[in-house]
């Protein structure tokens, strides 16, 4: 990707909550890049940081959290810098956001077309005839069947899987560089969540637009993304192009995630590999790293210091916070 | 010898009010039939509007089939206190299974008072022996739910569930909702259950890559009627249904990159739409399908250890 | 795969001690609270307390001022009505009638209400139709109106004007817990309780009663004032207490005469009852933001 404008650019944001007078930190020095055409993939379980992050990338943090530390510039402008109208206004037409739970985001009591046509009156300045124009486009544009029909449609009478079509159509309505999906497809069927997939992909193509797909799916994100993050107990462990990633894995959090795959279920221990314990919460503070606890290959110093993020000169471009990567297919360093 | 778990022609059809004074039929399930042995685990794959859930409730006297039998150790279910002592089930939501106000003690303990008719400290060993079995510290008993995570409550769940020595536990979604760690080792208890107390699962997913995993049979619905049945083995390499195919190529599979036909996939309806009229359900979307799958119900093809409902098979 | 929200991360608390944490932060409810609790206390150490009989008339200090006005009397801190009444002592040993009758009707009232209410949402069909439809009709009169109606049917006295403000308060417990088990009924584990073997009266007290104690609560607290408010009117009607009770209300009855004259004789017993109605209706609304599980005070 390299030549592309780089759209956003995250450097070490940290996002700390104040519940009952103690500070609870959530997420901690994440820093990331997208270019213009480029697909990040943030992978992390519950727990790991992933939404909290893109709250903040969207300036959506509020009271009990608030920013520790952090920039987040779009186009060079460092969005946290500016008052929430500001941000409001230049986040808008630059960067859109698509949710997990389609149904739920759309309001109940409007049809699509009046929801739609909100998210046109906000940003635009076009005149009737020309939203419903566009409107109708947007429903070819998502491959909606029916979609008359569907405009006059209340949320509630369609499909999960149509719903997040008339989500990504709001989202891409006005022309976003950048779009940050969130968990877009863990609610929806299979057949459906490769619909979903298929479209954000040729979206992508034909605008050049930047995306940041979260997710826990690991399979999931290996079809979308060019680089994946992986995230653990609010902090980057990991960061690699994603075939590099799935031939071999660095960090050993990352190794047994991708041991712990149905897919890589061998017969023949007739057993899953399963990661021992349990993630950190939030605000649980540990001497050394973070992963230590339920590390295979933790020896002395993983308990005593926390690692930080190094790049991995030999697999470059890769990043990993680990004192002993696992460099070596014998997995000693 | 008759199966454990023999379910026969099993239809149920729900009423819906449309509007005024107005209402109308849906077929949810149409004629399932299939067994379960002892110390088998059977998935039941389908996606939304497949009836996967509605056989559960049938199959824990929740509700009552509309037509068919359903036969435990060969004989028809008719008392709630036998069915609610050997078929136990466990659900997807572990927050909303488990009761928000209720500390873990007495959840686990309710089956017991109304079934076991032990004295206080013999359900206290069995509650504590249940916990253990699905590796929780028993001394957590006198926690509220929303104090665990999601594996813990779903292993509290399913140590509710083993409580009273079922026989075959339902599992509606049992890990869907979890994270790919946390999902490991539940698939893990309950292979191990299945392997030293010879329970059988009913194992409903929606997510065929952890049918590999778990099961021994596979059973594929599509708008409450069984495409496919099989081994599997058998069933996931040799899928004989176009729809037990599509399933297993859309599954995101690491390392490739998606190449279908943009067009062609997003033409195909969302939701599982039956098709009307006589002839296959599934032929509005199957890519075989031709005149004669609109005309009757599609023969069923079985062979030793598969069977196929299709015209194309 | 939800995110954690910040009240998970330190979820250590119980479901009754998060209650009373967000109870806590509340400064309004909590002034609520102890002005509550110091009526309470008063009423129930009023024969401590008090200066003087309620009953007692001293004749030679008829409708003294209070304390500090010029022609107060020693000892009568409040003044003196039109009998030479201790205003203090009787307005003491009022709150007696007025909160323990307040109390005993919300008792009644939701005790019978929760259990019509109960089984009306879960027996559904013509049962929840008929119970419905009664309540309806009782809740279509006013409340006032329906009150005297009954008082006038058993008769004027303290007792059954307290029944009567009962029955009157009975459709919207009744409502409330329909609402709120039918609701329940569609939980999980309310699912999951039946599939234990629970059911009807079992299954109500050990699933679903702890569930829906919220919003009972709440319409419990807000009854109280409810209560207090209809026993006084009925009172001023002088269709409750009856003189010479010193209740709230019939002390506002008796003394309208006097307002030029001795304005403290009608002004006291109001506010009495103004204070005790704010203050429960105060603490209903805390209680009401404190109990829901979606509004996150920390």
């Amino acid at each position: 990707m390299s030549g592309e404008p780089v759209l956003l650019e995250v450097e070490d944001l940290s996002v700390d909550f104040e519940l009952r007078g103690v500070s609870v930190n959530a997420i901690q020095s994440i820093s990331l890049k997208v270019s213009a055409g480029e697909t990040v993939g943030i992978v992390g379980e519950s727990g790991s940081g992933k939404s909290v992050t893109s709250l903040a990338i969207m300036g959506l943090i509020k009271e009990p959290g608030f920013l520790r530390s952090g920039a987040v510039r779009i186009f060079g402008e460092d969005m946290l810098k500016l008052t929430s109208r500001q941000r409001r206004k230049h986040l808008g037409s630059v960067v859109s956001m698509i949710f997990q739970e389609p149904t739920e985001s759309l309001n109940p009591v409007f049809t699509i077309a009046q929801q739609i046509d909100e998210a046109f009156k906000a940003h635009g300045s076009m005149d009737r005839a020309q939203r419903k124009d566009r409107v109708l486009e947007l429903m070819k544009i998502v491959g909606m069947p029916e979609p008359e029909k569907v405009l006059r449609s209340w949320p509630h009478q369609l499909s999960g899987g149509m719903n997040q079509r008339v989500m990504i159509a709001m989202a891409i309505a006005c022309n976003p560089s950048l779009l940050i999906a969130d968990e877009p497809t863990t609610a929806v069927d299979v057949t459906v969540q490769q619909q979903i997939l298929l479209l954000l992909r040729r979206l992508q193509q034909e605008n050049n637009m930047g995306m940041i797909f979260i997710t826990h799916d690991l399979s999931v994100v290996s079809t979308m993304a060019d680089k994946i993050i992986v995230m653990y107990a609010g902090q980057v462990v990991e960061v690699c192009d994603t075939d590099d990633l799935f031939q071999l894995a660095l960090h050993p959090y990352t190794e047994a995630l991708l041991k712990s795959l149905p897919e890589n279920y061998s017969a023949l221990n007739k057993r899953m590999d399963s990661i021992k314990g349990t993630q950190p919460a939030a605000g649980e503070t540990l001497p050394g790293c973070r992963f230590q606890p339920r590390c295979n290959y933790a020896r002395e110093l993983c308990s005593q210091q926390k690692p930080v993020l190094n790049v991995i000169e030999e697999f470059s471009p890769r990043e990993v916070r680990c004192f002993y990567p696992l460099v070596s297919d014998s997995g000693t360093t | 010898m008759p199966s454990l778990l023999s379910v026969s022609k099993v239809s149920k059809t729900y009423r819906e009010s449309t509007g005024f004074l107005g209402t109308r039929e849906k077929e949810v399930l149409s004629e399932v039939s299939f067994e379960l042995e002892s110390a088998q685990i059977l998935a039941v794959v389908g996606e939304s509007g497949s009836g996967k859930s509605t056989l559960a409730r049938q199959i824990v006297m929740l509700e009552q089939p509309d037509s068919g039998e359903i036969f435990l150790h060969g004989k028809p279910l008719q008392s709630e206190a036998t069915v609610h002592q050997y078929i136990r089930m466990i659900f997807q939501n572990t927050a909303a299974s488990l009761n928000p106000h209720k500390r873990i003690y007495q959840q686990l303990e309710e089956p017991l008072i109304n079934y076991a008719g032990l004295s206080r400290s013999e359900r206290a060993n069995r509650i504590r022996q249940s916990l253990e079995h699905v590796g929780l510290d028993a001394g957590l008993v006198s926690r509220y739910p929303h104090m665990f995570s999601g594996g813990q409550r779903q292993r509290i769940t399913i140590a509710r569930a083993l409580i009273l020595n079922p026989e075959i536990i339902v599992a509606d979604e049992a890990v869907s909702a979890l994270d790919v760690s946390v999902q490991a080792q539940i698939l893990n208890l309950i292979l191990d259950l299945k392997d030293e107390m010879g329970m059988s699962w009913l194992f409903i997913t929606h997510d065929i890559s952890v049918v590999n995993v778990i099961a021994d049979r596979v059973m594929v619905l599509y708008a409450g009627k069984v495409m496919e049945i099989g081994c599997v083995k058998d069933v996931l390499e040799n899928p004989l249904h176009p729809y037990t195919r599509k399933l297993l190529q859309c599954v995101p599979k690491m390392g490739a990159s998606l190449n279908m036909d943009f067009n062609e996939e997003l033409s195909s309806p969302d939701v599982v739409v039956p098709s009307t009229g006589s002839g296959c359900v599934y032929r509005n979307r199957c890519p075989l399908a031709d005149q004669i799958c609109g005309e009757s119900e599609p023969p069923v093809i079985s062979s030793a250890s598969q069977s196929v409902a299709c015209f194309k098979a | 795969m939800k995110e954690i929200s910040p009240s998970e991360i330190l979820a250590d608390l119980t479901p009754r001690q998060e209650v009373w944490y967000k109870l806590r932060a509340n400064r309004s409810a909590m002034t609520a609270l102890i002005v509550l609790l110091l009526l309470i206390a008063g009423a129930v150490l009023a024969p401590l307390i008090a200066t003087h009989d309620p009953f007692e008339q001293f004749t030679d200090t008829l409708l003294a001022p209070p304390y500090p006005a010029a022609e107060s009397r020693p000892g009568f801190l409040l003044g003196t009505d039109d009998l030479g009444r201790d205003m203090f002592s009787r307005l003491l040993y009022g709150a007696r009638y007025s909160l323990f009758l307040g109390f005993a009707i919300v008792v009644f009232s939701l005790v019978s209400g929760v259990m019509i209410g109960a089984v009306a949402g879960m027996k559904r069909g013509l049962t929840e139709t008929v119970i419905l439809r009664l309540m309806d009709i009782m809740l279509a009169v006013p409340a006032i109106l329906l009150a005297i109606v009954i008082v006038a049917i058993l008769g004027p006295s303290l007792a059954n004007a307290a029944l009567a403000v009962s029955i009157v308060l009975l459709p919207q417990f009744v409502r409330i817990t329909r609402a709120a088990v039918i609701s329940e009924m569609n939980q999980e584990y309310v699912l999951a309780s039946q599939l234990d073997g629970s059911k009807g009266r079992r299954l109500f007290f050990q699933a679903i009663l702890p569930n829906i104690s919220a919003p009972l609560i709440v319409l419990a607290t807000l009854s109280f004032s409810s209560a207090i408010l209809d026993i006084a009117a009925l009172g001023f009607l002088g269709l409750g207490a009856q003189p010479p009770t010193p209740e709230w209300g019939s002390l506002l009855s008796s003394s309208r005469e006097l307002i030029e004259v001795a304005p403290w004789t009608v002004t006291l017993p109001g506010l009495a009852i103004l204070i005790t109605v704010l203050a429960s209706n105060i603490l209903g609304d805390g209680l009401r933001d404190a109990l829901d599980p979606k509004v996150e005070v920390l």
